[in-house]
């Protein structure tokens, strides 16, 4: 039995690798960290004619110089790890620009296999590649994809499984100088070259660029590399690093020309008419602030009706029958209402809310996979500068309205610690999923005539906030100069559907870990903090009850001073979510079954089925009113009713609205915490984070409350 | 006087000359991996908001780069 051929895949970002690697890997496809850092690490293990393939896919990067963490991951691998080819994968549409990194892969001296992507948009550009010059003139396999349509994907397999047979890619010429100094250093690096297992080209030329980072110090300067370069540095009247990157980009130049034959000149770029349009200095914003918009309304005009259902289903269907089962098993009393009011009204009202969740998360993946995305970075950058941000910041902003967690994870696009640091500070005001439970439940009791404009100024006041937080954090802790902005703006492209749902997934998954980790475990633990001591009757003398009589007067002058409210929020700190889902647990007692539990369980589940159906019908019947603007989401909805009438009891629509702001700001949830932890080696962000929100949350509670006071 | 990316009208084009001397040598090899190299034509696209960043386009794909970087690049005319 031989071992797995292991394939490292490389290519620029935007080459559509991770669609390549999606389609041939599919379900096969194994996300997790690399280790040490929170950098995702795709891998998939696969069978082609009885062979074993091990792909692992590498952080997109534009050359072996890192810039950015994931350039250093990238690198670090190739040099540091055992494999048997590179996968090295094209933007066919622009091959000189690919070959650069191509040329640097070269120089490693492992057998190459070149995919030749996006090989359809090539031609309809009349660009074609004579794959067989590729392979004699480098001495490398090479092939031709479209990944988006799984054009190409056996041949690239039945390439991938011959690799071992292949000999080292073709040494090039860098030109007679640069050889000249590169012969050089053969004797006088010979001890360094022992300690790695790579070709002494890739080393050379890293110790003359002086980024071999990853050879030490004392080693290098015993080199002298000064003597042996003085010369080309005399008569060239150049920086060597500037040479090498001029020699590589010639090559990269010259190959793309020799390869390719370019049929007929097709100037049409449709990217650059979107651009004439969406990049327009006036229109950009607008447009900009309207597809935001156009968003969140799609979002819950798609996503409320399946809450409707779910609510019911768990609600209604769920509980009852859960019920029924432990009094039919005699069941001790208290495990019944553990299960069913702590664990299904707990995590039941968290799930609830994936709908939301998964259709916010399938748009976000959209419109970063189609290319807008930096074109946001882009429109941004100047206005996120002027609040000591950047435009790259605007992408885990973003993030962050779907869950705060995997939005710490992407401020990882930053290249300096220092942003990303700032901006996970006001990632938490950006209001995530979680917080919508909350807001849907409150707008609904308190604002039904207007639930969407409510929901909007909710998150504009994050978006305020975190501004204002922002400059003030820049003047004071983050005193250092604004960093780099050199940001490729890649071609739009229609992302296919298979991969949307695949990063859908993927970031929607948090959201589910979360409901059946965090918030199952808590929602067990509140059902006992409102149960025990043993056998108390009223909720009030509970422990969570008592606890949140302690804490309730801080809340008071903002209008929600009672224990209930006080109890939920403290319970909220885990994850906001479970506001509502302790507040559920602390009324379910006071609401009184009204359920007629003699059905038989087949009409229930028959109802359950016409619900789901039904739940499609409003969902398009929403989205086809959201192009003739007539909403009817929110209004019709006559779920948690019996919750709902509990707090029109305790709250006013002012304290309602007061309490929703408070909700909004009041600290990050201790997941994001766990993952501001883990991106920053320290506990202090999350203290520093926490410290701010719960300040700024008080205060802007207490202004809304009485100022609305006033003027109402 | 030398003329500046920034200073370029949408449309025009020009030729890097160098990088300037004192910029951060990471940076230097960054703008070089991205092809800013002597001779490379590079021509102004767009310009957002308040005219910062510049979109340009650079062998045959388009990059987006603040003024004050952008300053970082001498330039020569086409």
């Amino acid at each position: 039995m031989t071992s797995p051929i292991k394939i490292a895949v490389v290519g620029n970002p935007n080459s559509g690798k991770s669609t390549l690697i999606n389609n041939i890997a599919g379900s096969r496809l194994k996300v997790g960290n690399w280790s040490g850092v929170t950098v995702e690490k795709k891998e998939a293990k696969l069978n082609f004619k009885n062979k074993e393939i091990n792909l692992v896919d590498l952080p997109g990067i534009y050359s072996l110089s890192p810039y950015s963490i994931e350039e250093k991951i990238a690198r670090d691998f190739l040099i540091n790890e055992q494999y048997d080819a590179i996968l090295n994968v094209i933007d066919s549409t622009n091959i000189e620009r690919s070959f650069y990194l191509t040329i640097q892969l070269l120089e490693l001296g492992v057998p190459i296999i070149i995919v030749f992507n996006i090989y359809d948009e090539a031609k309809t550009k009349g660009i074609e590649v004579d794959l067989n010059i590729v392979s004699k003139l480098l001495n490398v396999q090479a092939t031709s994809t479209v990944a988006t349509k799984k054009e190409g994907i056996n041949e690239l397999l039945n390439k991938i499984i011959s690799i071992r047979q292949d000999k080292k890619p073709k040494d090039i010429s860098y030109g007679q100088d640069l050889d000249r100094v590169l012969d050089g250093l053969t004797i006088s690096g010979k001890k360094i070259f022992k300690k790695f297992n790579l070709s002494q080209k890739f080393i050379k030329l890293k110790i003359l660029e002086g980024s071999a980072d990853f050879i030490e110090q004392k080693d290098l300067s015993e080199l002298k590399i000064d003597d042996i370069t003085a010369h080309l540095k005399e008569f060239h009247n150049q920086d060597l690093e500037e040479y090498i990157s001029e020699a590589r980009h010639s090559l990269a130049r010259g190959f793309a020309m020799q390869i390719t034959k370019v049929k007929e000149k097709n100037d049409w770029d449709i990217s650059r008419k979107i651009d004439q349009i969406l990049l327009n200095r006036y229109l950009s914003l607008p447009i900009f602030l309207m597809t935001m918009w156009l968003i969140f309304k799609l979002t819950f005009d798609i996503a409320n009706p399946f809450i409707d259902f779910l609510d019911g289903f768990f609600g209604s269907f769920l509980a009852k029958w859960a019920s029924l089962g432990l009094n039919f098993i005699n069941s001790p009393q208290w495990f019944n209402s553990l299960l069913v009011d702590g664990i299904i009204g707990g995590v039941g009202f968290v799930l609830v809310f994936t709908p939301v969740i998964f259709t916010m998360m399938f748009f976000i993946t959209f419109i970063e996979s189609s290319g807008y995305m930096a074109r946001v970075a882009f429109i941004t950058d100047r206005i996120m500068r002027s609040f000591g941000l950047h435009g790259k910041s605007f992408v885990p902003l973003l993030i962050g309205f779907g869950c705060n967690v995997p939005a710490i994870y992407a401020t990882r696009t930053l290249e300096s610690f220092k942003d990303r640091v700032a901006t996970s500070m006001v990632i938490p005001f950006m209001s995530c999923g979680a917080r919508l439970p909350v807001y849907i439940l409150f707008t609904s009791a308190f604002f039904a005539q207007n639930p969407s404009l409510v929901i909007w100024s909710l998150y504009i006041l994050g978006i305020i906030i975190a501004a204002i937080v922002s400059v003030i954090l820049q003047k004071t802790i983050f005193k250092q100069e604004a960093p780099l902005f050199v940001m490729e703006l890649p071609p739009y492209r229609l992302p296919s559907f298979k991969s949307l749902m695949i990063h859908t997934w993927e970031k929607g998954k948090h959201f589910l870990i979360k409901a059946g980790t965090y918030i199952l475990a808590v929602s067990i633990f509140v059902w006992f903090l409102l149960n025990l001591p043993w056998g108390v009757e009223d909720k009030k003398n509970s422990y969570l009850g008592q606890a949140g009589q302690i804490v309730a007067p801080i809340f008071k002058p903002l209008g929600f001073g009672d224990w209930q409210s006080a109890s939920s929020l403290i319970t909220g700190i885990v994850a906001k979510e479970i506001i509502i889902g302790t507040m559920g647990q602390i009324y379910a007692s006071e609401i009184d079954s009204q359920e007629d539990l003699e059905n038989d369980i087949f009409q229930d589940l028959s109802v359950q089925a016409k619900n789901l159906s039904l739940a499609f019908v409003n969902s398009i019947t929403n989205v086809l009113s959201t192009i003739s603007i007539v909403s009817i989401s929110l209004e019709e909805d006559e779920s948690n009713s019996s919750l709902k009438e509990k707090l029109q009891l305790f709250f006013t629509p002012l304290s309602a609205f007061s309490f929703m702001v408070f909700t909004l700001l009041y600290m990050p949830c201790v997941v994001t915490g766990i993952a501001m932890k883990q991106e920053f080696g320290s506990w202090k962000w999350f203290g520093l984070a926490t410290i701010i929100g719960f300040v700024v949350a008080w205060l802007l509670s207490f202004l809304t409350y009485n100022i609305g006071l006033w003027v109402l | 006087m030398t003329i500046k990316i920034a200073d370029l009208k949408i449309g025009q084009s020009a030729l890097v000359d160098n990088i300037v001397e004192n910029c951060d040598k990471k940076l230097k090899q960054r703008l070089r991996d991205m092809g800013f190299v002597s001779g490379q034509k590079i021509t102004i696209l767009k310009k957002s908001i308040f005219g910062d960043p510049i979109k340009i386009s650079i062998k045959n794909y388009e990059i987006s780069i603040r003024k004050k970087e952008a300053d970082l690049i001498k330039i020569k005319n086409d």
